[in-house]
């Protein structure tokens, strides 16, 4: 078996990429990827850990977190991407260093 | 009947004082009801003054103690000291008091605020009953602050009038200060004895039980109270300015007896402080110091009641020397000079009401010649002089001839000094009153004014007082028992040439320059001796004194710290850290770029942030 | 059957916060007068309720209404509490409330949105009440709060002058006080366990001296600056000066002394061991507001402004007869509550009528009054004359048992100091009372008539209780004394 450490710093990577694309990226789009790529990043290390928690079995309990929360991600993604959508409507732009109402 | 004997030391002040609350009530029926119910209740009150003296007789100058349970939780009980003192005073107060309701009536007949006017001078009445009636500390200075409120109403009486009211407030706050060590002195003696009673008192003092410098405190501080009430130096400058009200007011209650009440306290402590040399000494010297200094005013006054004003400091202060004095001659001295004074006084004030209310001015240079016009007031007035200065047989004489021997008989050379020169002064002053208002030509009139004799109303309690200043004098003998002393009225040689000579020597000036006219006083006051008369006349700078410190440079100095250290200090530290929060919230909002990937940003330090003090905290 | 209804106290509390409602929705409708009359209702029935347990405190000392449980895990009950000290306290609230309110029924007709004014003073009112009736420190703290948040409002929004900022600064001052406040409550929880002011005395025994005296200084200085003493003392001359006029009578009349009654109430009955060693530098400290107080109010032109600074002085002395410790000088200061409420409350109903009359609140614009408004005149002489210790008025009676407190401690300088401040508060009244009803009345202020029945009745019956208290002080010294005498006696004993 390959092992856990490898799971974890694949997680920690995708962790660390989805953070990035966050903290950097400006296109809305790019960012609701992020979020899928961080989701997906804690999604790995559930399963991972379900997998090598006891040896020989494999732990059900990790694989319930993860189906409800691509169930979550799945509706987080729809309706982030409904506000992507109005958002381009009204200010005509994708780019969300524009979108400053919410400052002091 | 009515039982006199067991209620009567209270109704003597519970009569007026409940009279003074109904005056409103009756006013609203009617006024001249109104006034004559004032009057009637005042005689009722002097009937029953007069009716507790075979009590006292019978006592033989012995006290008695009533009292009443006021509020128990304290143990604090209200009562009267029936004893010679007490009944004398309150005798002379509700006496003198109920005359003056009576002239009232003739006198004030044409002034508005008539309900107000009756109101204080019965509460004022039943007031100074309480207080001389009074057997604890307490009570006598619940009282005490009574009849200067009364005082105060009073002398404000025309309030429209901005010089009435000043001279209200002053009197008010002048007291006031003497009060307040009247305070502290009783209540240092309260916290030692536990007890406000006089006999109390005098019973813990004379055990030892006070220590002697404690004593000495208490004992200048009561008489501080005294110095404030009855006007004495440093506190004499409030009593001229009380002029500025009714003539009635100046007679009963500046002259015949609120003042009396620093005289009543002195006298009442006497026996509690007799036996402090320093308190004795004060008494003296600060009695004489005031009765030379404010007679030697008198002379150059020109307002018919501002003389008489500084006259009763004046002899207020002798009657202070004679208790400083610290016999038993000089106790009696003081208490029947209080007598006499009281009844000559009134006389002369109700005299200068009634040719004020003639002529119409208080101004002695716009009067003269009067005898012609007003022989029942110059026959009355000539009396109530003769009293003043010591002209035998009147009572004035006998009771400060009794002062001056007491005086000399104690070999304390300096205040026989004081007081020969006093009773100088005194004889000059009073001529030249006399002089000023009844001799020498008479101004010039305006048209339809006419020069005549006063009413009857007004004229009645003049003849009534005369007649008992003629005849007091010769009371010498009975009063001295009802006092409860075995006094011999006799006239030693010595004193009685230093009060004769006194008279002589102050008269022949005034003589000469007011009489005859053969000194002009206008070259006097003008000449070399202006800079006296200057001085004189400011009344030796105190009023300017006072008035630099008190009026104008303690309120500036109030406006400074206002200015400067509560708004300028306080309420500025107060904006200065909302300012600070302010400083502190704005400085923070920079941060709010709206910026998403700055918010994300802020979360991965944070994050890193956790992780780092875990790994430093937790020690991996 | 406890009392009249069996639940006075709950219901006394309670019924002007269920009135309230009613002034709000009902009030446009009604009028302002019958609003105001429904709010004075209210408080004259609780005023009436709170009445009945004075026989039986009277005779055993403190009657205690015990509803229930309300958050176990605390241990906190909903208790209240009527004894020696709560009784006059309550009674003073609630009448002058009572009298506030019917004096508020003339005031507010030159105001807008009455109905909510109502609403507001009848909160307010509920949270006084409340603070003096609970027994413990949680439900003590929720009523401190709860009087602080309507009296913001009336001051922001029907004040004068700068009425937003200045009702910021005060309820920002105050809340700060509450804050160190509710940490000293939070601490004496927890170290003793419970939060119940009948049971609490036992239990502090054990705790170290540090701690109490470290729960004591928070504590009072959350009492402190409701009280107003004198570095904290400058949310005062504001607030009271720009309230609504009402709203001052019942700001300076009865809740800076909810500060002097929290004070006795919890300071001096649980932490006497730390308040010894502060006692005389309290008193210094007390002296210090008397004089400060008295220079200030000399200086002031504005009416309402001196009466305030008036009132900073008196808390003062109310402070000294506190710190005195001795069972004449503590008597004093609980008396010395009553009559200042009383008397303050008069004189600034007094310049409400004055400012209502003649539109005027500088004492050098104003003169001459005395023949106008008469019956004005007479209630502020007597108002004044009481508060600057004159006999035979309240004051006096009051002022005097604080002094001879002092004296008793072996004060005798600040004492005598104390005695000497009164010759200041009375020359500022004197100059206020001549600048304003003596002299000549200026063209201007000719037509000037009296105030109007609504603004005299509560005056005519507060102008009675001066002289009242005065002349027979036993009446309410007979329910205040014995609470003096209590708590004396844990210094004397300790």
């Amino acid at each position: 078996m390959i092992p856990l450490s490898y799971y974890l710093t694949t997680a920690l990577i995708l962790y660390v990429v989805g953070m990035y694309c966050l903290a950097v990226k400006r296109n809305m789009i790019k960012l609701i990827i992020g979020i899928e790529i961080l989701a997906n990043a804690a999604n790995l290390n559930f399963i991972a850990f379900s997998a090598y928690g006891k040896p020989g079995t494999v732990d059900p309990l990790g694989h319930n977190f993860v189906i409800m929360s691509i169930v979550v991600g799945a509706c987080v993604v729809a309706v982030a991407l409904t506000i992507a959508v109005h958002a381009y409507r009204h200010y005509k732009t994708l780019d969300v260093r524009e979108l400053r109402r919410l400052r002091w | 009947m009515i039982p006199l004997d067991e209620y009567a030391p209270w109704l003597v002040w519970l009569i007026p004082l409940s009279g003074s609350v109904l005056v409103p009530v009756v006013a609203a029926v009617n006024t001249k009801l109104r006034n004559w119910f004032a009057v009637a209740v005042s005689f009722v009150g002097a009937a029953y003054a007069v009716s507790v003296v075979p009590q006292v007789f019978s006592l033989h100058g012995e006290a008695r103690d009533l009292t009443v349970p006021w509020i128990p939780q304290i143990g604090l009980n209200a009562g009267v000291l029936l004893d010679p003192l007490s009944v004398f005073m309150s005798i002379v107060a509700s006496c003198i008091g109920a005359l003056i309701m009576l002239y009232s009536i003739g006198y004030m007949a044409h002034e508005e605020g008539l309900t107000r006017y009756y109101f204080f001078m019965l509460l004022f009445i039943g007031g100074m009953n309480g207080l001389v009636m009074a057997d604890n500390f307490l009570q006598l200075f619940i009282f005490w602050e009574i009849v200067g409120l009364c005082s105060y109403a009073l002398i404000g009486f025309w309030y429209k009038r901005e010089s009435a009211s000043r001279a209200g407030i002053k009197a008010f706050i002048v007291t006031k200060a003497g009060d307040v060590m009247l305070l502290v002195g009783i209540l240092i003696l309260f916290s030692q004895t536990a007890s406000f009673s006089f006999l109390d008192s005098k019973a813990t003092i004379e055990a030892g039980r006070i220590g002697f410098s404690l004593l000495l405190t208490v004992s200048i501080l009561v008489f501080g109270g005294a110095i404030g009430k009855s006007a004495q130096f440093p506190l004499q400058v409030w009593l001229p300015d009380a002029m500025e009200g009714p003539t009635t007011v100046s007679a009963l209650i500046h002259a015949a007896t609120m003042v009396k009440a620093g005289v009543y306290l002195t006298a009442r402590t006497f026996t509690l402080f007799v036996g402090v040399p320093e308190w004795l000494n004060t008494v003296a010297y600060i009695g004489a110091i005031t009765a030379l200094m404010t007679a030697t005013i008198a002379i150059v006054s020109v307002d018919i009641k501002r003389v008489l004003a500084y006259s009763t400091i004046s002899q207020l202060g002798l009657m202070i020397t004679a208790l400083g004095i610290g016999t038993e001659a000089g106790w009696f001295a003081s208490q029947f000079h209080v007598m006499s004074h009281a009844v000559f006084k009134a006389l002369l004030f109700l005299c200068a009401g009634s040719v004020m209310h003639v002529v119409g001015t208080t101004d002695m240079r716009k009067m003269g010649g009067l005898r012609r016009y007003m022989p029942i007031t110059f026959v009355t007035s000539l009396i109530g002089i003769f009293s003043l200065s010591g002209v035998p047989p009147f009572n004035g004489f006998w009771s400060k001839d009794l002062i001056v021997a007491s005086v000399f008989d104690e070999h304390l050379h300096i205040l026989v000094a004081l007081v020969f020169l006093t009773s100088l002064f005194t004889a000059a002053y009073s001529f030249r009153w006399l002089s000023l208002v009844f001799f020498g030509k008479e101004p010039k009139q305006k048209e339809g004014a006419h020069l005549r004799e006063s009413p009857y109303i007004i004229t009645v309690p003049l003849i009534i007082l005369a007649v008992a200043a003629t005849i007091s004098g010769f009371l010498e003998a009975p009063f001295s028992k009802f006092l409860g002393f075995e006094h011999e009225p006799g006239l030693q040689m010595v004193p009685l040439g230093l009060s004769l000579s006194a008279l002589v020597l102050g008269f022949l000036p005034i003589y000469l320059i007011y009489f005859r006219r053969s000194v002009s006083s206008v070259q006097l006051r003008t000449g070399a001796l202006a800079p006296i008369h200057r001085l004189l006349s400011e009344g030796y700078y105190f009023d300017r004194m006072y008035y630099s410190v008190f009026l104008n440079g303690f309120p500036k100095l109030c406006n400074r710290i206002h200015t400067w250290i509560e708004i300028g200090i306080i309420d500025r530290l107060n904006y200065a850290v909302a300012a600070g929060a302010q400083l502190i919230s704005q400085s923070f909002r920079p941060s709010h770029t709206g910026n998403l990937n700055y918010n994300m940003s802020a979360v991965l330090m944070g994050l890193a942030g956790f992780f780092i003090l875990a790994f430093v905290l937790v020690g991996w | 059957m406890v009392g009249i209804t069996g639940f006075d106290m709950l219901l006394a509390v309670l019924l002007p916060a269920l009135v309230a409602p009613v002034c709000f929705v009902a009030g446009r409708r009604i009028g302002r007068v019958w609003n105001g009359l429904l709010a004075t209702f209210a408080l004259a029935v609780s005023t009436v309720l709170l009445l009945s347990p004075w026989n039986m405190v009277l005779t055993g000392g403190k009657v205690v209404e015990n509803y229930g449980v309300w958050i176990g895990l605390f241990k906190l009950d909903v208790v209240f509490l009527q004894d020696y000290l709560s009784l006059p306290m309550s009674l003073l609230i609630s009448g002058l409330s009572t009298l506030a309110a019917i004096y508020s029924v003339a005031y507010v007709t030159h105001e807008h949105n009455q109905e909510m004014y109502f609403t507001a003073l009848l909160l307010f009112s509920v949270g006084m009440i409340g603070v003096v009736l609970s027994s413990n420190l949680i439900l003590f703290y929720l009523f401190w709060e709860l009087m602080l948040i309507p009296s913001y409002f009336l001051i922001a929004y029907w004040g004068t002058g700068r009425p937003r900022t200045i009702g910021f600064k005060y309820f920002m001052f105050t809340h700060a006080g509450a804050a160190s406040l509710l940490f000293g409550i939070l601490l004496t929880f927890a170290v003793t366990g419970t939060f119940n002011l009948l049971d609490l005395g036992p239990l502090l025994t054990g705790v170290a001296s540090e701690t109490l005296r470290a729960i004591m200084i928070l504590m009072f200085i959350g009492f402190a600056v409701k009280l107003a003493i004198f570095p904290v003392h400058t949310w005062l001359p504001d607030a009271h000066a720009e309230a609504p006029t009402p709203i001052s009578v019942l700001l300076s009349g009865v809740m800076i002394e909810i500060g002097a009654y929290a004070i006795v109430r919890v300071t001096l009955t649980f932490f006497p061991s730390a308040l010894v060693n502060v006692a005389y530098g309290l008193s210094v400290l007390a002296v210090v507001t008397m004089l400060w107080g008295g220079f200030m109010a000399l200086a002031q032109t504005d009416i309402k402004r001196l009466l305030a600074y008036s009132s900073i002085s008196q808390v003062g002395y109310i402070l000294f007869g506190i710190m005195s410790l001795t069972s004449l000088g503590l008597g004093g200061s609980l008396f010395h509550l009553i009559n200042h409420g009383v008397a303050k409350g008069l004189l600034f109903m007094c310049a409400g009528a004055i400012i209502y009359a003649t539109g005027i609140r500088d004492i050098n614009k104003l003169g001459g009054l005395a023949g106008k408004m008469p019956v004005t005149a007479v209630a502020a002489l007597c108002g004044a004359l009481s508060i600057a210790g004159t006999p035979p008025f309240g004051g006096f009676a009051s002022e005097w048992m604080i002094f001879a407190g002092g004296f008793g401690a072996g004060y005798t300088l600040l004492s005598s100091l104390a005695i000497a401040a009164a010759i200041v508060t009375l020359a500022y009244y004197l100059k206020m009372i001549k600048r304003v009803f003596f002299g000549e009345c200026p063209t201007n202020l000719g037509g000037t008539r009296e105030a109007p029945l609504s603004m005299l009745l509560p005056m005519s019956i507060l102008t009675f209780l001066t002289v009242a208290f005065g002349i027979f002080a036993f009446a309410p010294l007979q329910m205040v004394y014995p609470a003096a005498e209590a708590v004396a006696k844990i210094f004397v004993g300790g």
